[in-house]
Formats: structure tokens, sequence, C-alpha cells
């Protein structure tokens, strides 16, 4: 889709430098220079890379103080995609960090790998945060919560908000499947991130509306379901959209649910935590039925899905999305002979 | 010979449309020698594109001056790329999301939220809207949808590029060429790695278009069949 990290870093192309090259230069870049030129490639590279401890060289640019904070931001984002309990140690160590946007990184990546300590460690600062720095963190203690299925450290449950439904004949049908072969492969390897769960891959269900496709990843847990879903919170899978010009997916919506009564709620966010479908879960029999609408916000169109989960498979019975109602917002337009 | 005043009108700018550099141009400095008869026969051409430059939380960066200069160089690059396929990049409006409005979006996580930036925000005008981000986390600089939706209020389809040009990441020109190549792939083009020398090509400071490629972005919508030409 755009021009790759990894390339950009490694001047000629790819095939005619073995990874372990540009790795080299990838950790010879972050040792001896933090500054520009590429060194955020240098990141990316490393953290794409299978190279040992690299972990630690990550840890040394998002603990020096005098890097660009976007770079230590970078560093604590690629922490994510390596070893993991090496990871979750560092970035819990990083959360006294005095920079909001190196610990918006941080936040971001506790949400992907973090576990109870993580939980504990983020419940403690949060009190101290302020605007996205805090939203993230609860974001983040959201995902963590519902990974681990506890109730008890879940924030509260967001008001409900405007739904927005299709009007009658006016939705355009989302079209979804059975993943073919391939798309499943395609999928867990090029998303950055699974979020912590283990993706069933014999119930991936591809979807395609209009200009959009991608696959719908589901949690292995949920073959325990319904029991698992009514008793605690859950991970119920990731949304990848799928890159045309690519062919490559990215992780754009995490699906939660919990408990509530004798219903389950069901919240797709985006994976900067905006909560933009909500929707109901209902016990019947072995299955669970399931609906889920949009909710209002800037440039949101109305949409509408409703279908059947069993035995760990997903079926989507009707889904459509009618054309945009919800105004978009106006950027202030500038003056360049103003001065900066 | 039409006039500079009638260009002017003839690309929306009115009366009132600011300098020649700011204002026809749409650049802040010229990062190279500029030609105005070269920049009023591209806006004369048969197919232009106009675009919107919409920055994301520049009010906190400081300084501020490198990142806009990273802006003009990505603009004059667009139009010399785009000069190869005969379509005048003429028209470039800009624009900024203070900080305060711009919620999570100077800082990207996935395509996911690009493409909900460009769902959330939009200028009223015929432009191709362009968002600057400060950064885009993973494995690339920038994303568009291919090709990318003409209806600004239409569902679904996004009508906007993304592009990251951070306070740290690469040199210059390797953003300037990351903005022509999510533009092309908005215009319809797929990716095309096979050739090393073409823009959409993962490469470097490549920026050739192939004859089909060509004939892809003129069959895009935000292409403008323009009425100024002269026979």
């Amino acid at each position: 889709m755009s021009l790759n990290r990894i390339v950009a870093f490694a001047p000629e192309p790819r095939e005619n430098r073995p990874e372990e090259s540009i790795v080299h230069r990838a950790r010879t870049a972050l040792m001896t220079d933090r500054s520009p030129p590429n060194v955020g490639d240098a990141i990316e590279v490393l953290a794409s890379s299978q190279f040992p401890n690299r972990h630690r060289d990550l840890e040394r640019v998002l603990s020096d103080v005098n890097a660009p904070s976007r770079l230590r931001m970078r560093a604590a984002l690629a922490l994510a995609r390596s070893e993991r309990e090496a990871a979750r140690q560092i970035l819990r160590s990083a959360l006294d960090i005095d920079d909001a946007i190196v610990r918006n990184g941080v936040m971001r990546a506790l949400g992907m790998v973090g576990g109870a300590d993580e939980l504990t460690a983020i419940e403690r600062v949060v009190p101290s945060l302020k605007g996205r720095t805090r939203d993230l963190a609860e974001f983040a203690r959201t995902l963590i919560s519902h990974r681990l299925g506890r109730a008890d450290t879940l924030p509260d449950s967001p008001l409900e908000g405007k739904l927005l439904e299709p009007g009658k004949n006016c939705g355009r049908r989302v079209h979804t499947r059975v993943a073919r072969p391939g798309t499943v492969e395609r999928a867990l390897s090029s998303a950055s991130s699974l979020y912590g769960i283990e993706v069933d891959e014999q119930a991936v269900v591809e979807y395609s509306c209009e200009r959009s496709s991608g696959a719908i990843l589901l949690n292995r847990d949920l073959r325990k379901a319904p029991e698992l879903l009514r008793k605690r919170p859950a991970l119920v899978g990731l949304e990848a959209r799928r890159n045309r010009a690519s062919g490559d997916y990215s992780v754009s919506y995490v699906i939660l649910s919990r408990p509530v009564g004798g219903a389950i709620e069901v919240n797709v966010h985006l994976t900067n935590g905006t909560r933009v479908f909500t929707g109901r879960a209902e016990v019947r029999g072995d299955a669970l039925s399931w609906t889920l609408r949009a909710i209002q916000r800037p440039g949101a169109f109305p949409f509408k899905a409703s279908g059947i989960l069993a035995d760990g498979q997903l079926t989507v019975e009707s889904a459509e999305a009618g054309p945009r109602v919800e105004q978009k917002l106006k950027p202030k337009p500038i003056d360049l002979t103003m001065p900066l | 010979m039409h006039s500079l005043r009638e260009h002017f009108r003839a690309i929306g700018l009115g009366d009132n449309g600011g300098s020649v550099l700011h204002g026809f141009f749409g650049l802040g400095k010229a990062p190279a020698t500029l030609s105005l008869k070269e920049q009023m026969a591209r806006c004369r051409r048969v197919n232009t594109i106009h675009l919107n430059v919409i920055r994301l939380a520049f009010d906190t960066v400081i300084p501020r001056e490198p990142l806009e200069r990273k802006i003009d160089l990505a603009i004059h690059l667009a139009r010399d790329t785009y000069d190869q396929a005969g379509i005048g990049v003429c028209r470039v409006l800009h624009y900024i999301i203070e900080d305060a409005f711009a919620g999570l979006y100077p800082d990207i996580g996935g395509d996911g939220e690009a493409d909900d930036l460009c769902d959330a925000y939009s200028v009223d005008n015929d432009g191709i809207d362009t968002f600057i981000v400060l950064s885009y986390a993973g494995g690339t600089i920038g994303s568009s949808r291919s090709p990318g939706s003409c209806d600004k209020d239409g569902k679904g389809g996004s009508s906007g590029i993304v592009v990251e040009m951070g306070e740290i990441e690469h040199d210059a020109e390797l953003d300037a060429i990351a903005y022509s190549h999510e533009l092309c792939h908005f215009l319809g083009v797929p990716q095309h790695n096979s050739d090393t020398n073409n823009l959409m090509c993962a490469c470097r400071n490549k920026r050739q278009l192939s004859i089909s490629q060509i004939g892809m972005i003129l069959d895009h919508c935000m292409i403008t069949r323009n009425f100024l030409v002269e026979i």
C-alpha cells in the first residue's frame, strides 16, 4: 500500500540484501545515532525481524530521554511485537515516563500484550493521567480485562449513545463467506498484533462491501461459547481490513463482549479505543444470536448486522450499511502568509 | 493568453486568492526555482487535480518550519511527477486540525484509524483531501484506499490519503515521494514492485509512471476536466 519502511531503510531492493544485514544496519543505527534519518525505520526493521534480544535495543531507545518523543513511542509499539514477557516488563517500568507522547505509545502497547501485572500497574497510574493518555490507559485496561476475563477490573460500561441504522431498502449488503485458502495465512502474517488472542483458523470469515474487504478473526476460546461469554468478559476477535493494493491485512477493530444481566453486550472499538459499533447477544440453546449497530459520531454511516455464533463458527445472517448521514467535521483553513 | 487573475478565478481562488507563491502555487516557500508560465500551463491542461493539505496537530510541533518545508517539497514533487502523465496539479489549499480538536488522529495506529480520519473530516470542494499526520505506526508511511472515493459524503469509501511527515522519520524527499505514491493509489493505481524505477514500487526515489498507470489515473473521477484549455 505504501512505501515500506524496510525498503526505505535499505536503499537497494530487498532481494539483494539478506535480512541479517538489514537488521545489523538497523541495530547499528539504533545504537550509534538516535536522530534522523531513518532511525524510525530501523526500529520497524528490528521489530519485524526474529533477532534475539531485540527488545534490549528497543528498550534503550524507549528509555533514552534525549531521543525524540515519537521515536520513543515507536519503540514502545515495536516492543509489543517482540518477546512477550520481556516486553511486558519493559513496558511496565516505562509507565513512569513523564512524556505524554511516549506514554501514549506505552499504553497502546500494553493494551496489545499486557497481563495481570500490567493491569495493576495501569490502575495505579490512571488517576494521575489526563486527556488522550488517560483515554488510551482506560482502553488498555479494557483490553486487558477482557483478555483476562476479569469483570472486577473493567471500567464502567460506556453510555450507549444514539444508534444509526440503515432505512428500509436504502442499505447496501455486506457479503460474507468462510475464508478462502491463503486468506488466513496472509491475515495472520501481515497483522502487526493479534492483541494476545489465539486466532481460530477454522473460523475466519471474509467480508466485502463495495470498496472495503477484510477478515474477521475469532478467538479460539469462543469454541466454548455461549457459556464463556455469559460468564465473563471476553476478547471475541478482531477485524482485519484488507489493503486492495498490497493484499496485506491490518487490524482495524477489536471486538469485545461482557455479560450484562441475562444478556451479553458486544462493543466494537477502533484500535485507538473509539467505540464504533455496539449491540447485544442472547443465548439460544447452544448458540448465540447477536446484533450490531453503528454509533452516532462525525462522518459515521448507518450499519446493522445480525447473525449466529455456534460452535466457534460465526454466521452473518444479514449485514448492510446505508449512505452517510452524519456530517463530517471541517478542518480550519490556514493562511501561508502568516508567520508560523 | 489568459491573465493570472483569470487563472486564479478559474481554479476557484477568486480575486483574493493570495500571492502568487502562497495562492497560485500553494507553497509556503519555494523548494526550487518555480516557473509561473509552467504552473499556468498546468492549470490549463485538460486533466487537472486539486489538493487540500490538512495538517494534524501541527500547532504542537516546535519548530514547525522543517515540516512545512517537507509539505512544500511534497507538493512540488507531486507536480513534477504528475506532469509526466499530462495531469496538472493545480490548486492547493491548506488546512489544519488543531491539536485540541484532533483527538488521537495525529498518531495513527493502523489503516483502520487512517480510514476513520478520512471518514471524520473533509473539505467541501473538488480537491483530494490529503491528511498529514505526525506518525503512522507499523511498516508503512501512509495509506490510501485504492481507488479512492470521489463522493466525500458517500458511505465507506475513503475520500482521502494519509501520509506521515514526522519530526524524526525520513529525509524530506522520501516523505515527498510517499505523498505522490499514496496519491497515485488514491487515483486507482495498484502497487507495482516489479519495476524498480516506478513510483508505485516500494523503492526509494523513483517516480516514473507507465502508460497503463497513466490510463488508470485518467479514468479516475477526481480528475477535473478543464475548461480553460487553449486550442
